[in-house]
């Protein structure tokens, strides 16, 4: 019982830090960011490419396995924020500038999901690859009953850090400011000065850098492939529904929930390909009941 | 034996958070009269109007509607398309017209609103629907000449000059059978010779089709003429009720549009 | 000012645009070229670009840049096209010119109209070595289906010509024309001529031994059943166009034939044309590309015209459109006895289609009523988990559906009830083209009924939820409702799609009903034009012959899971440059046009009024 707790724990971190884009978009935008899966599977690539280029062997030391990691995690977020910046540039803006309605925003998003994914798929092959052992197995904590390791600790702490920054980006500096303000009302805020371009740009390259530093989680968890980033996204965007989509707060404690809540049942039922469907059935009954979220919608107000 | 009040509106209170819309608001509009609502700027003239079609539901007191069958239904916590099926019209401050469906078309899914074909009866072109096209064909054109714009026929509505905007918007209105047509400031931005027009055509609606109208309106010279009582509303409440002239004399009416700058003028140019 | 040379310079945003165009040819180098490997991140991107590969698209990347530069040019008056006079389209300039033609010009264009014809028989025709000789040529007319062109091309033409004319240069018919039998027989005559010209059975060439009522089945003409079906059908159209004529009043009838941007007799003429190539041409088409057509095209058609319904018609964004094209499949496969489990009673799979229809409809209702109250992308997320539950259901509930390894074997669909023997592998025509038919006697009437959906009451409350769903709750039409309805209309047609292609393929994988279906199936109707079923089914057929020809060519380098990049770059260029599809309908185009510039939205994506949500 207490491994699956640990899962879902675990799970849910990749999750919120993946429903923090979605909610960060959403925030602005009013949108949900289709293309953020490929910011996933960017990231883990970006990462992935970087452990492959500079971790020669397996048996490295552990200050140049700790080194490595650091940099694959800001590969990783550099590459997602990148790709999440280009979407917006290519699949959003032009639509902004003609004042689009809004199914056709989405369905670029959708378009541009498909190519970055089979763009991936056709210049790095369609086949799984597993990513060097960055982090070693070997270390292990007995933590109530179960067994927590390196990687799972690595994760906590990255994830606290990264939201305790974006917390603090959106809260306190002047990029906050004017991201709150478009998210208010983003005509009054080009009255008052701000870029809303540019403030748009910043969003989705914050939630991209999240977004491909969970991508490389997701791979160095398992394996690093094109089409990785689909269903954990989906079930990112669960979590950022769950939590209330365009609050931050909600984003990581839906994340976490969500993460315990497939996971979970999983010790009664004994077959893992049920989790996705949990996790769907949760987000019909989170729109059913309380399509608001726990913690209400609204990035204006939220912070 | 049918109940002499269209609307019976006792003691509505409206909140969004802690801002109070409407508070204690008593209205009753007699069937068969032309009504208006008076009021400054932001006095919650289109939050009653909104409560009175289901678009928001007031926390405290009543509405309810009386139809001409005998049926009284209250009002409050409808979804505004079941509202609009009890018999009641309405047309916004900004005219929201189907603007990519041509004038005819517009006044054609007003009417259709009432019908009764489902899609397999129109996929099928059922006797049925074939009677009720003819039918929806037919009061379309009876509308659009009742307006005065059956030569825009096919006119995409967004090609319509203003003043057929508000009308074709009160002919669409008109196709649902209503019994009380609610009008949001129709007069909105019209030059003064369809200013005319439009109260003509809202005498003629009143007299013609028997429709209590229910009138927003800024335009103090239109709403005197045009309206039989009338009511003023003030930060959320009712201020003064009566005929034009006992509005017109009125020392708290007077007080209350003091500042803004039409109403002196306004209220002082319509006894000319 | 106009008399000023234009001059030739370059500022910031033209380069910008030069750039974008460059880099886009680039990317579209890089695209069609090897597929790499993970062990060398820019392998394959390096070898499209410093090869001999690049060439060619730098070269379109310069003449796109320079293209639109000088559009852009144009259009912001910096330079001036020669003519000062406002433009006029082509179409009116030469409907004027026809409009008002002398005889020797007729002649000429009835030789051009004949010369069309030719070609287009000949290109449809059976594969030659050399296609445009002028022997092949004249050898077209030989066929019976020639004469079909013949009559379609002039009868554009005309109808055309009388669109501009005016009454002056109007010819008289002599009275008997417009009376009602001759109408009525001329109408059954066609359809008789149809059938000689597109009947899929007869042998190539035009003989007069196929009047006979027995005999070969290739020769009996005169005992074929489809011979009557389509003089009858044609009596029927008859008949009931001048029974129309007859009831409706005239200015009501004018009415609803201004509605529509091209005359009746226009329309009529292109459907016509339509539905002879439909018949006519997969028959002669080689192997690969009846494969094509049979397979990938007319399925396509199919999903596209229900998701029409959702996308086009509603406004709204089904991701999870192929979840009901698995569950009509897979109610096709438990009703034939192919699960592990098993029916209560075993049906042929035609009969099947009511219970698909049935189960799809139920599931639509059921997932969109709680979504559909809801903010419109949550619709397209919700649909898009579906989906994706339904695969891993269909994996993975072995004892169920069989899981990844397929199902058992669905028979093959056989009808016999009397006057019609149908089997699919069967009689006279390969198996492909049997199904192609089948499809096409489907989705015909299909075709019909949303048309006139449409075009009815239904499709009106749509229009209005698009545009105003507020204006539409104060006339009393519910949001909720009509979503629904086109939710579920949309999830039916896509089972029928199911049960179709689960009789054609005999064994069913959960591969077939993947998450990518549901995209390609949304490309196609939006690239098509969404909300025009025309539109829709010329972007079927477009993507689907681009999907083919990148699979003919070996210039790219290019593997079948590959088309999804170039159908999601598609998207994307679609919905910048084209929202509204390559035939649009004129309804959709303009409330796209109006939505841009402020007026209404061109979606139901807003949260209705009557939903829980505030």
């Amino acid at each position: 019982m207490s491994n699956y707790i640990a899962a879902g724990l675990f799970a849910g971190l990749i999750y919120s830090m993946v429903a923090l884009g979605y909610t960060l978009v959403y925030g602005v935008l009013r949108l949900i960011n289709f293309a953020h899966s490929e910011v996933l599977m960017s990231g883990a690539f970006g990462g992935y490419f970087f452990l492959h280029a500079f971790m020669k062997s397996n048996i490295a030391s552990t200050p140049t396995r700790f080194i490595l990691l650091f940099g694959a995690i800001v590969a990783s977020g550099l590459v997602g924020a990148i790709v999440a910046f280009a979407v917006e540039r290519f699949a959003y803006r032009p639509l902004r500038r003609r004042n689009a309605p809004k199914l056709t925003y989405l369905i670029s998003a959708i378009g541009a999901s498909y190519f970055l994914l089979n763009f991936a798929g056709k210049e790095w092959g369609r086949n799984p690859i597993e990513p060097p052992p960055v982090i070693s197995a070997a270390v292990q904590w007995q933590v109530f009953g179960t067994h927590v390791n390196l990687y799972d600790l690595v994760l906590l702490m990255v994830t606290l850090v990264l939201f305790g920054i974006v917390n603090w980006i959106v809260v306190k500096s002047k990029m906050g400011r004017s991201i709150r303000a478009v998210a208010q009302d983003s005509e009054t805020a080009t009255l008052m000065g701000v870029n809303v371009n540019s403030t748009i740009a910043q969003t989705f390259a914050i939630g991209g850098f999240m977004g491909g530093i969970a991508g490389l989680f997701i791979g160095l968890a398992g394996i690093v492939d094109y089409n990785m980033g689909f269903t954990p996204a989906l079930l990112a965007f669960t979590a950022a529904v769950l939590g209330g989509i365009g609050n931050i707060r909600g984003a990581m404690v839906g994340g976490v929930v969500l993460g315990l809540c497939m996971n979970v049942p999983l010790y009664w039922l004994q077959q893992p390909y049920y989790a996705p469907v949990i996790g769907f059935s949760i987000l019909v009954l989170v729109l059913l009941v309380r399509p608001t979220g726990l913690f209400g919608e609204s990035l204006g107000r939220s912070a | 034996m049918t109940n002499d009040l269209i609307f019976d509106v006792a003691n509505v209170t409206l909140r969004f958070g802690g801002v109070t819309s409407l508070s204690g608001v008593n209205l009753q509009h007699r069937r068969g009269e032309i009504l208006a609502v008076i009021g400054p700027n932001g006095a919650g003239k289109t939050s009653l109007f909104n409560s009175l079609t289901g678009v928001y539901s007031p926390q405290e007191g009543s509405i309810t509607f009386n139809s001409a069958s005998g049926a009284s239904t209250s009002v409050i916590g409808v979804p505004p398309h079941k509202v609009a099926r009890l018999g009641i019209g309405r047309t916004f401050q900004a005219s929201r017209l189907f603007n990519a469906l041509s004038t005819f078309e517009n006044i054609k899914v007003g009417v259709e609103a009432r019908q009764k074909t489902g899609p397999i009866g129109a996929m099928l072109t059922l006797p049925r629907t074939r009677r009720e096209e003819q039918h929806s064909d037919e009061k379309a054109l009876e509308l659009l000449e009742f307006v005065g714009l059956a030569h825009r026929l096919n006119t995409p509505a967004d090609s319509l000059p203003y003043g057929d905007r508000r009308r074709l918007e009160i002919a669409r209105a008109l196709g649902t059978n209503p019994e009380v047509l609610l009008l949001d400031e129709p007069a909105a931005g019209t030059n003064p010779s369809e200013k005319l027009q439009l109260a003509e055509l809202i005498r003629k609606i009143a007299r013609e089709k028997a429709v209590s109208v229910l009138l927003i309106e800024h335009d103090m010279r239109l709403v005197m003429s045009l309206a039989e009582r009338l009511y003023v509303l003030n930060f959320g409440s009712v201020i003064a009720e009566g005929t034009p002239d006992e509005i017109r004399s009125n020392n708290k009416v007077i007080d209350a549009y003091l500042g803004s700058s039409d109403a002196g003028s306004a209220l002082g140019s319509s006894d000319a | 000012m106009s008399s000023r040379e234009p001059r030739f310079s370059l500022n910031k945003e033209d380069v910008r645009l030069g750039a974008t165009c460059f880099a886009g040819a680039l990317l579209l180098a890089v695209m069609t070229g090897p597929a790499g490997t993970p062990e060398q991140p820019l392998g394959a991107a390096k070898q499209a670009i410093f090869s001999s590969h690049v060439f060619g698209f730098l070269v379109f990347g310069a003449l796109l840049a320079s293209l639109s530069v000088f559009r852009r040019k144009v259009r912001m008056g910096e330079w001036h096209s020669r003519r000062e006079t406002p433009r006029r389209s082509m179409r009116s300039v030469l409907g004027m010119r026809l409009a008002t033609m002398g005889a020797s010009w007729w002649l000429l264009a009835f030789v051009i109209a004949v010369l069309i014809a030719l070609l287009l028989a000949d290109y449809t025709g059976p594969y030659v070595a050399n296609k445009f000789s002028v022997a092949q040529l004249m050898g077209q007319f030989h066929n019976t289906r020639t004469y079909g062109y013949i009559v379609f091309v002039l009868w554009i033409v005309n109808s055309w010509r009388l669109r501009f004319s005016t009454r002056e240069h109007r010819v008289h018919l002599p009275a008997f024309v417009k009376s009602v039998w001759f109408r009525v027989v001329a109408s059954a005559l066609a359809g008789f001529g149809f059938a000689l010209c597109a009947d899929p059975w007869l042998p190539e060439r035009f003989s007069f031994s196929y009047f006979t009522f027995s005999g070969p089945s290739t020769h009996a003409f005169l005992s074929h059943l489809p011979t009557w079906l389509w003089s009858l059908g044609g009596l029927f159209l008859g008949a009931r166009a001048v029974l129309a004529d007859r009831k409706t009043s005239t200015k009501t009838n004018r009415l609803r034939a201004r509605q529509f941007g091209v005359s009746t007799n226009t329309r009529f003429a292109l459907y016509g044309v339509a539905l002879f190539v439909a018949f006519e041409a997969p028959k002669f088409m080689s192997p690969f590309w009846q494969l094509a057509i049979f397979q990938q095209i007319g399925i396509f058609c199919f999903l596209a015209i229900g998701l029409n319904i959702v996308v086009g018609f509603a406004g709204l964004l089904d991701l999870g459109y192929v979840a009901f094209y698995a569950l009509g499949a897979y109610v096709c496969a438990y009703f034939s006895g192919a699960l592990p489990i098993h029916p209560p009673f075993i049906l042929s799979p035609f009969l099947s289609i009511p219970f698909a229809i049935l189960v799809c409809m139920l599931s639509g209702v059921l997932l969109g009523l709680p979504t559909l109250r809801l903010r419109g992308d949550y619709l397209a997320i919700v649909t898009l988990g579906f989906g994706e539950i339904i695969y891993v259901l269909a994996t993975n509930l072995q004892s169920v559906t069989g899981g990844a390894n397929g199902t058992g074997i669905i028979p093959s669909f056989t009808m016999n009830v009397p006057g019609i023997h149908f089997a699919l592998n069967g009689q006279a025509l390969s198996g492909d083209l049997n199904f192609y038919y089948l499809l096409l006697v489907i989705m015909i009437p299909v075709l019909l009924l949303f048309t006139s959906l449409n075009n009815s009451r239904v499709g009106r409350s749509w229009a209005a939820i698009r545009e105003d769903e507020v204006a539409a709750a104060s006339l009393g039409i519910s949001g909720l409702k009509y979503k629904v309805m086109a939710f579920a209309i949309g999830a039916s047609t896509s089972g029928v799609a199911g049960v179709l292609i689960s009789v054609k393929s005999g064994v069913l994988f959960p591969s077939n009903f993947a998450l990518q279906v549901s995209i390609t199936v949304l490309v196609l109707v939006i690239f098509g034009g969404m909300g025009s079923i025309t539109g829709v089914l010329i972007g079927s057929a477009v993507i689907g012959w681009i999907l083919q020809f990148l699979l003919f060519h070996s210039f790219i380098d290019y593997q079948d899971a590959d088309k999804y990049m170039y159908i999601g770059a598609m998207l994307i260029l679609a919905m910048i440059f084209r929202p509204q599809g390559l035939w649009p309908s004129k309804r959709r185009e303009r409330e796209f046009h109006d939505a841009e510039g402020g007026l209404g939205s061109a979606d139901a994506m807003s949260a209705p009024s009557d939903g829980s949500a505030a």
